[in-house]
């Protein structure tokens, strides 16, 4: 609010009483009086907006905030008093109030409010906003899983990748099961510090369907993924890939890359390697794909890391292990 | 029994907490106002910033912090390195990957085969060959590529140059799977609310704590041990102590002569807050053992919030801290403001010209004779969690049969 427009607040509420004119323009009398101090104290100068540089204590984190909303989504006759509850399961501390506050500021405190907003499709922290063909290198990352199959000796085989939209560099894990803690795994012990080694400036992070699955089953994926960006110091956002106009050419590189990686694979997983064997060669061929397979890059070949250091102008710089054999 | 320990670090306080949970008398002296030694955390809002100890290798220590309920967490720490130019480069080349991995194995084999002790929890009998710098023992075995590889290592734990610190301390503290999971960049063990909640926790479980007490005497006196301090003095049948002592304190012959030759690096750190960039802890490889020269830093990140701690040989001076906050900002950091100074005596070992093959045995030999023992790293690697392993097994023995 401009500082003139509060001057006029201030007279008129001197004019025409106080509760009237804040009733009026929709502040507090405790608004009005803060104010009024100011005003007094350093005339139309301490009206001036206060750039507000504290953000309290106990202010409820957003990670917090969208697993509240996870909940909503899946339970929206949920009251505060049953949110903070699961809020508690989940591990997160935060007490009724603070949850219903999050819900009033939100405007979801009353049930029909919370009916309305789990129906609709759109989800808080989830955008649909990506210019593909505008990215850099290393901004926008996809994140999927591919199921290759059930294997004599190793049991269900996932893939999991991240894959960097522009550059194609990929960091991929291979696992028994789908579930959140094997995404984060990936994301902290792998992709995170090679983007950070590589000068990645990481914006958008992007996961297909089965992530929603995910979500509904865990009711906290988004929010935990969140929170493991958030605390290795990114900050993302993440993106469902749904109806994309470029969800064609997306699958086209997942599609692309998991068939490198699978043809590879399948050769060893016939023979009955051991997993851990298994995830060692992956892990060998993906190094191998990143630093010295070329990839076309419209009429142009090179190796994905290549690509990256020749496009943001960075040296190829590792991290030492990113050379060695790592089990997990 | 009553049992006294001396120093209120890591190891003093644990010891005594132990004691006391088995049932024992046992009062403990620390010189500072403060608990914890190099346990020390700041509090800035709602982040918290190691100044002394970050993290602990997460073997031993957790049946401890569950028992304290102490909550942690294990992440991964990302590193950066810096060249001359203060530009990123890699710890070690691609080309040089190769070599290290050969000549890690062909140390694994070496320590194991040749040098067996360096696998002890507490130092002992030092082989002869082992009594050199590192440096020097790394050339002669043909083994250059750990130089690189280790020296950030040595920085970490304060253990100062390596062509001085002799080959034993660091092959007992980095044995090839600590140098592996260094490298590997795997999950270390931090506690949630600092290093110094830990040292809460014990403190609210001790009855006898004498803060800021300056100890003038340790000597023997009709079967008992009698601490003098300028208020006064108590008798006790053991004394524990975890602390570098000044010379003229111990009275006994054997204990102050071996106290005299153990010395300490000084070390200090500075913690400021910086603007919330995309920053690891990073280490400035051709500074790594030079003495007032940023070692690496340390980050600290919560809500936004970003703590940067730096490390250095040497001893605090206004100069020394704003050359090290230059270099701080050469290498692209935009620190918003200085929090702290601290300075630390660090590492307590026998430099390599006082240092023999016996000095640890004789010690051990010695171990409980006149009512002293020497406990915590003066004995031991100065590692959180072997600490926690070493220090238990002292008190155990001290109160007979383990668990009782």
């Amino acid at each position: 609010m401009d500082k003139d427009l509060k001057f006029q607040i201030l007279m008129k509420g001197q004019q025409h009483g106080v509760s009237a004119i804040c009733e009026q323009y929709g502040i507090s009398r405790t608004l009005y009086y803060r104010w009024l101090k100011r005003y007094k104290a350093l005339g139309l100068e301490g009206l001036t907006d206060q750039k507000k540089n504290f953000i309290p204590v106990n202010k409820t984190k957003p990670e917090i905030v969208s697993a509240i909303f996870t909940l909503i989504k899946k339970h929206p006759r949920y009251g505060p008093r049953e949110i903070q509850y699961r809020l508690e399961d989940l591990g997160y501390t935060i007490s009724e109030s603070a949850v219903y506050n999050t819900l009033k500021k939100n405007d979801l405190s009353t049930k029909q409010e919370r009916l309305r907003f789990a129906k609709r499709k759109t989800r808080e922290m989830i955008k649909n906003d990506i210019v593909f063909k505008d990215l850099s290198s290393g901004e926008c990352w996809l994140c999927w899983t591919t199921y290759y199959g059930e294997f004599k000796g190793i049991g269900k085989v996932y893939e999991y990748t991240l894959f960097d939209y522009k550059s194609k560099i990929a960091c991929s894990r291979l696992y028994n099961d789908l579930s959140t803690e094997n995404i984060k795994n990936l994301l902290e012990a792998l992709a995170l510090p090679v983007a950070q080694s590589l000068n990645m400036e990481l914006k958008y992070l992007c996961f297909f369907e089965e992530a929603e699955k995910m979500d509904k089953q865990s009711g906290n994926f988004f929010s935990d993924i969140y929170k493991t960006l958030r605390n290795q110091g990114f900050s993302m956002d993440i993106h469902l890939l749904k109806h994309s106009e470029d969800l064609g050419k997306i699958q086209e590189l997942r599609q692309d890359y998991t068939n490198r990686c699978l043809s590879f694979l399948m050769p060893y997983i016939k023979r009955e390697t051991s997993f851990n064997g298994l995830k060692i060669f992956l892990q060998n061929y993906v190094r191998d794909y990143n630093i010295h397979q070329k990839v076309s890059y419209g009429d142009q070949y090179y190796s994905p890391v290549e690509y990256h250091g020749l496009t943001t102008d960075n040296k190829m710089i590792l991290p030492l292990w990113a050379y060695m054999d790592r089990l997990y | 029994m009553h049992y006294a320990v001396v120093g209120g670090g890591f190891s003093g306080l644990l010891a005594a907490y132990l004691l006391e949970k088995k049932g024992k008398k046992v009062t403990l002296y620390e010189k500072e106002e403060i608990l914890g030694g190099h346990c020390r955390t700041i509090v800035n809002k709602d982040i918290y910033g190691e100044i002394g100890t970050v993290f602990s290798f997460s073997d031993h220590i957790k049946e401890l912090l569950f028992e304290l309920d102490v909550a942690y967490t294990e992440r991964y720490t990302y590193r950066n390195f810096l060249d001359e130019d203060f530009s990123k480069s890699e710890h070690v080349s691609f080309e040089a990957v190769q070599i290290i991995m050969k000549d890690l194995s062909q140390l694994q084999n070496l320590l194991q085969g040749q040098y067996p002790t360096t696998e002890n929890m507490n130092y002992g009998d030092i082989p002869k060959d082992l009594l050199q710098p590192l440096d020097q023992f790394l050339m002669i075995n043909n083994l250059h590529s750990i130089r690189s590889l280790i020296s950030p290592m040595l920085s970490s734990f304060g253990f100062g140059c390596i062509s001085d610190i002799p080959a034993y301390y660091a092959l007992n503290i980095f044995t090839v799977d600590t140098i592996l999971s260094f490298i590997k960049g795997e999950k270390l063990l931090f506690v949630n609310k600092g290093m110094s909640e830990i040292v809460h926790k014990f403190s609210q479980n001790i009855s006898d704590i004498r803060y800021a007490v300056n100890i003038e005497g340790i000597e023997e006196k009709n079967n008992k041990v009698v601490i003098k301090t300028p208020y006064g003095q108590d008798a006790y049948s053991q004394v524990l102590i975890t602390a570098k002592l000044s010379n003229s304190v111990l009275r006994n012959d054997f204990y102050r002569q071996a106290m005299e030759k153990i010395t300490t690096n000084p070390y200090f750190t500075c913690a400021y807050e910086i603007e919330n960039q995309k920053i690891v802890t990073t280490y400035y490889k051709p500074h790594l053992g030079i003495t007032e020269k940023i070692q690496f830093f340390h980050i600290f990140k919560q809500n936004n919030k970003c703590i940067l701690v730096a490390y250095a040989y040497g001893l605090l001076n206004p100069d020394l801290v704003n050359r090290t906050t230059a270099d701080i900002e050469k290498s692209g950091v935009k620190i918003k403001r200085l929090i702290t100074t601290k300075q630390w005596e660090i590492f307590p070992h026998v430099p390599e010209e006082g240092l023999r093959e016996n000095f640890y045995s004789d010690l051990v030999a010695h171990q409980g004779n006149h009512g002293i023992k020497f406990i915590g790293s003066l004995i031991s690697k100065p590692s959180i969690s072997n600490l926690y392993a070493s220090v238990k097994r002292e008190v155990e023995g001290l109160c007979g049969v383990a668990g009782i």
